[in-house]
């Protein structure tokens, strides 16, 4: 009896190993969103009829990543809104492992929101943006994709997210 | 594991697509190398695929893109190339005609192979090629 009993535990634990293993690897896809730079331009005394706001102009570079092990999400979602009164001067997004340009579904003065296609784990989509006007010195970014909602995450200045 | 030998009447079409799909590619954004025919113009490692995309100015890989034809898209092209080239390094892209895209798939599918997929087709005698 007790070495069916030992091989009955060892069974066991050999499938709760397994079981274990596989919802490791088959957790949901998670996609990070990491600020990158965040560098205001120099301040300076703007002169009248110069360009207004410059002390509050920003670049600003977010890496959007699929760190799922195995997930690809067919179509992922990403909005990012930098609230009422700032304005997006120049916007752009950059695949560093696909040649499918990223669609821009909706524009708005302060947002934009994306569509990255084939996500595949890895993939990794840079987007860029030019500010001004950039009161609240934040972002928020949300995502959606393989019918998940991801957690909405502020970016604010100085602060650094992984 | 020998490499497929094409017939005289594909290997046109290939290099045509490989031309095609080098030059629609953003100059200013990557470097495009190619390696039609039986050229050998750039090696990345020990293996020759048809394109190599780098970033404008860099030698990092960023892209690999191996073109084949309705009869290339096999088993043993997968073994003998695809598999290799999805392990260099960068997105390894295949680019397969339209009618092929679920073999192509299938067969990467069903040997764990990474690769991301891309079309060619003519329409009106243009080729025409899309990234998925």
């Amino acid at each position: 009896m007790d070495w069916q009993l030992g091989t009955s535990l060892a069974g066991n634990v050999i499938a709760l190993g397994g079981l274990l293993w596989r919802l490791w690897t088959e957790r949901a896809a998670s996609v990070t969103v990491r600020q990158r730079d965040f560098s205001p331009y120099p301040r300076f005394q703007a002169e009248a009829g110069q360009e207004p706001n410059i002390a509050n102009r920003h670049y600003l570079e977010l890496e959007l990543s699929n760190t799922s092990r195995k997930h690809a999400l067919e179509r992922y979602e990403f909005l990012v809104d930098f609230g009422a009164n700032a304005s997006i001067e120049q916007a752009e997004a950059v695949s560093k492992s696909s040649l499918r340009p990223v669609e821009v579904l909706q524009e708005t003065l302060s947002s934009r929101r994306y569509r990255v296609n084939n996500f595949d784990p890895g993939d990794i989509v840079i987007f860029k943006f030019r500010l001004s006007n950039l009161t609240a010195h934040q972002c928020s970014v949300d995502g959606y994709g393989a019918g998940v909602k991801f957690r909405k995450v502020q970016l604010k200045k100085g602060v650094r997210l992984n | 594991m020998g490499v497929y030998t094409r017939p005289q009447t594909t290997q046109g079409l290939h290099d045509t697509v490989i031309q095609t799909a080098a030059q629609r590619l953003d100059r200013s954004k990557y470097d495009v190398h190619m390696n039609p025919g039986s050229e050998k113009n750039i090696a990345v490692g020990s293996e020759y695929p048809d394109i190599v995309v780098t970033p404008r100015g860099a030698n990092t890989v960023q892209f690999i893109i191996e073109v084949e034809t309705e009869d290339s898209v096999s088993d043993s092209e997968a073994d003998a190339q695809w598999k290799p080239y999805s392990e260099l390094g960068g997105a390894f892209y295949l680019l397969v005609p339209h009618s092929s895209l679920q073999a192509a798939r299938s067969i990467c599918l069903r040997k764990a192979i990474r690769a991301k997929f891309a079309t060619y087709w003519f329409e009106h005698n243009q080729l025409q090629i899309t990234y998925y």
